[in-house]
């Protein structure tokens, strides 16, 4: 992985003693509360339902051992002894008090992390594929470019206060794990016929109220091309974006408003006269940021393929629904869910993390992901150490093997924790899981994605789900719509409503005779979710769930 | 009123009439308005005032950095209205040359808050913004160079010279279960630390400690070449002047199955080494 140079290193430092500056003054009544919002926000600071909720970004998705330790004091320590994934490799404390976060950037900075632009409306964590560097399928490896935009985003100057918040995701993969086209801009890093990098931009992808596919911006940009056209993109949006309607405010509507060709031709205009004093050194310091992941990559020899048939059921089915393809054959990306059989999604506890930073010790060269749906992912097993791995992982309760399957949940934290929301998630989660991981014993149902979101801003990527869940709230009653046939992959689309929505009861009975029709209108065993929806259309689903055949 | 300028260095007091009155003649244009665009810039004057309707709306920022870079560095560029202390340095950033503050902004948020704007918050950015230094800069544009020497080539120098020395910068592990070159000579000080890999903060002053001056002749080899690299880069920052990488370090690259120790290096050039 990437360690901090002094540089990186004084950089948080110093972003840590300006924030507990700014709390300092915001205590004395020299900001107002109207003032320091956008600064608390761009500190990952939230003011939620019951407390301060903390957002802590883990760019990339990536982590060490010493980090996921450090993760853990801070639960136990100024939280009720847990932390919150989220879906965009983030993780959130739901109960620190105000006067105690410059302690916890403090204690983040200690292990070169940070929770800067974690919210507010300015460049956001840069996300990526969990299987960067490690991936079978991969292109290129997106961690270097990731954190090259990760360092361009930091504190720029000109985009702190955007219309509205924005959000990069990369990917160098053939298939798309990161949800590019779900974002404002999308990366999608490719091989030239020299084997150098290459980027696809996508942009205007979002969920939110107004659900978009992000549509391809530019193909096959050098990197040298790469960072001066996303600042003129920003800036173009910057000038140009809503600021009248939040809701109308993000790159997706004004890309809408203008039409995609005139946006181009204003970012073309913009980039014809750009400064590109700021980006002289940008192939050197990409090639400075290879070359710190190439020193952080343990050393893989490729080691004889195993046989892991003559073990047990329940290992066995651990292996095919929970590790992936490795690009160095004997060994395996091992993904571990936090989804238990009616747990809350993404939900770990102090000791759990350090239980889990053990583990990545012993068995991944001390480093693991975060996804964003929310799971662990161990990127450098040796195949012959996956058993013990597994042995490991139960005996922390998080040897769920589900990964990919429908109970496999996205939710967001919803009424329980969230201002925002209008119904809750959780519980509507922890309910179906435990119908789902019944009837996934009984049966193989497939890879089927199921995300739920308590409000129409969509944290829970609802939109993006083969089967979507949108909480709502209709005459003071929780009601949940349901959604089919989105999916977040590199074919990315957006759910269809399916009809009138239903009590929090109702919600398990509705699931289960979506999946029924499913597994009975299926082409084959092989036939996906999405595809199936696509090929028959809603009627079928409609029928079951309505008329209840 | 107040004047914020020499980015964010000096702060003083004016009666509204003299810098007010300046500002005044010059063009004026309202963040809030549509009219953040070419009309601006046609305008022969020498001074542009933009006012941010709230803190909250940072257009601003990117009109500032178009009028800057169309008008180049003679032009007065002022912002008023409302904005925070934590802005002041963005501004500067971007091209704003003042920051004109009502009494009452400078009262409410303090002397001290709009003095230390700029030297609380982190002042050197990646990218070059502006004339605030940038890190990428400081990573990538030196004047001294660090010579690059094979293994082979760095062996032969170490030979003809009486006190250069060679210093080893992988970790302790590597050390004691790789192996080390056999020169007189020879210091070992990690550039990362074991197991985490986390940069050593204190190699610079080890440096220093082991005896090595400025004018003292440095190979500089890692495992294949490249933390030995960055740890020449930190020396030369510090004032070191004679400084060669060991470009294929003790193990080499690796070979097409992924080994290293075959196809170049120390080891691979069977030059000495030996095992604790």
């Amino acid at each position: 992985m990437y360690h901090y140079d002094h540089h990186d290193q004084s950089f948080v430092e110093a972003r840590a003693r300006e924030f507990r500056n700014q709390v300092e003054r915001r205590l004395a009544g020299q900001l107002t509360e109207d003032e320091f919002k956008p600064l608390r926000l761009q500190n990952g600071l939230y003011l939620q339902l019951h407390a301060y909720m903390l957002r802590v970004a883990i760019p990339y998705g990536e982590l060490n051992s010493q980090q996921l330790r450090k993760l853990g004091y801070i639960a136990d320590t100024y939280d009720k002894g847990y932390g919150h994934f989220t879906t965009r490799q983030n993780i959130q404390f739901n109960w620190p008090k105000l006067v105690d976060t410059p302690d916890i950037l403090d204690h983040l900075a200690d292990v070169q992390m940070h929770a800067i632009q974690t919210s507010g409306n300015c460049i956001r964590n840069v996300t990526s594929d969990p299987f960067a560097g490690v991936a079978a399928d991969e292109f290129i490896d997106p961690r270097p470019v990731s954190e090259l935009m990760r360092q361009w985003s930091m504190l720029h100057p000109e985009f702190a206060f955007l219309p509205r918040k924005f959000k990069f995701a990369v990917t160098g993969a053939a298939e798309d794990r990161a949800a590019i086209k779900f974002h404002d801009i999308g990366i999608w890093a490719k091989a030239d016929a020299a084997g150098e990098p290459v980027f696809d931009v996508y942009v205007g992808g979002g969920q939110g109220r107004t659900p978009r596919v992000a549509k391809l911006f530019e193909s096959a940009v050098p990197l040298i091309e790469l960072m001066p056209l996303l600042d003129a993109m920003l800036r173009v949006y910057n000038l140009h974006g809503r600021r009248d309607n939040k809701y109308k405010a993000r790159i997706k509507i004004l890309v809408e408003e203008l039409g995609l060709e005139n946006y181009r031709d204003e970012v073309r205009a913009e980039l014809a006269n750009i400064d590109r004093a700021p980006f002289v050194s940008v192939e050197g310091e990409y090639e400075r940021i290879c070359n710190a992941f190439e020193e952080g990559t343990p050393e893989m020899s490729p080691e004889e393929a195993i046989d892991l048939s003559a073990t047990t059921p329940a290992f066995k089915r651990w292996v095919e629904s929970n590790v992936a393809a490795h690009r160095v054959q004997g060994w395996a990306i091992a993904q571990i869910s936090v989804k238990p059989k009616g747990g809350i999604p993404g939900d770990v506890t102090g000791a759990q993390m350090r239980a889990l930073a053990d583990l990545a010790d012993h068995y991944s060269r001390g480093e693991l992901r975060i996804t964003h749906r929310q799971n662990v992912v161990f990127p450098y097993v040796q195949a012959t150490d996956l058993e013990a791995l597994y042995q490991g992982l139960s005996a922390i309760g998080l040897g769920e093997d589900n990964i990919g399957e429908a109970s496999d949940i996205i939710a967001c934290p919803g009424l329980d924790y969230c201002a925002l929301a209008t119904a809750r998630s959780i519980p509507v989660a922890q309910e179906l899981s435990t119908m789902l991981r019944a009837r996934e014993a009984a049966d193989d149902l497939g890879p089927i994605s199921l995300n739920i979101s308590g409000c129409i801003n969509a944290c829970g990527h609802h939109h993006a789900a083969n089967i979507g869940i949108l909480g709502l709230n209709k005459a003071e009653k929780e009601n949940y719509q349901i959604t089919l046939g989105g999916r977040s992959d590199e074919r990315a689309s957006v759910g269809e409503i399916l009809g009138p929505g239903f009590a929090q009861d109702d919600v398990p009975g509705a699931v289960s005779k979506i999946i029924d029709t499913y597994l009975r209108l299926r082409a084959g065993e092989q036939e996906r979710f999405p595809d199936t929806y696509a090929r028959v259309g809603k009627e079928p689903f409609k029928e079951a769930v309505y008329v209840g055949a | 009123m107040w004047v914020l300028k020499d980015q964010g260095a000096s702060l003083t007091h004016h009666d509204d009439s003299s810098e007010g009155a300046a500002a005044a003649s010059g063009l004026r244009v309202d963040a809030g308005e549509p009219c953040l665009d070419e009309q601006s810039f046609a305008n022969d004057t020498n001074c542009v005032t933009l006012n941010f309707p709230s803190s909250h709306d940072g257009r601003g920022f990117s009109f500032a950095r178009r009028v800057r870079r169309e008008r180049g560095e003679g032009v007065r560029i002022i912002a008023t209205g409302n904005l925070l202390p934590d802005q002041a340095r963005m501004a500067f950033q971007c091209g704003f040359s003042e920051i004109h503050l009502t009494d009452a902004l400078v009262e409410r948020h303090g002397e001290v808050a709009w003095r230390t704007a700029t030297t609380t918050a982190p002042d050197a950015l990646y990218t070059k913004s502006g004339k605030a230094p940038s890190i990428w800069d400081a990573r990538h544009q030196h004047r001294v160079k660090v010579q690059s020497l094979t293994s082979v080539e760095a062996h032969e120098e170490l030979q003809k010279s009486v006190n250069a020395v060679l210093l080893d910068v992988r970790t302790s592990a590597e050390w004691q279960f790789v192996g080390r070159p056999s020169f007189e000579r020879s210091v070992g000080i990690q550039w990362q630390t074991f197991p985490y890999g986390s940069e050593n903060p204190n190699f610079v002053t080890e440096v220093a400690d082991a005896g090595l001056t400025q004018e003292t002749p440095i190979f500089l080899i890692c495992r294949s070449g490249v933390r030995s690299l960055a740890a020449a880069e930190a020396l030369k920052e510090a004032g070191y002047k004679d400084l060669t990488n060991v470009s294929d370090g003790f193990e080499g690259a690796k070979n097409a199955a992924g080994r290293r120790g075959i196809l170049n290096g120390w080891k691979a050039a069977q030059l000495p080494w030996n095992q604790d």
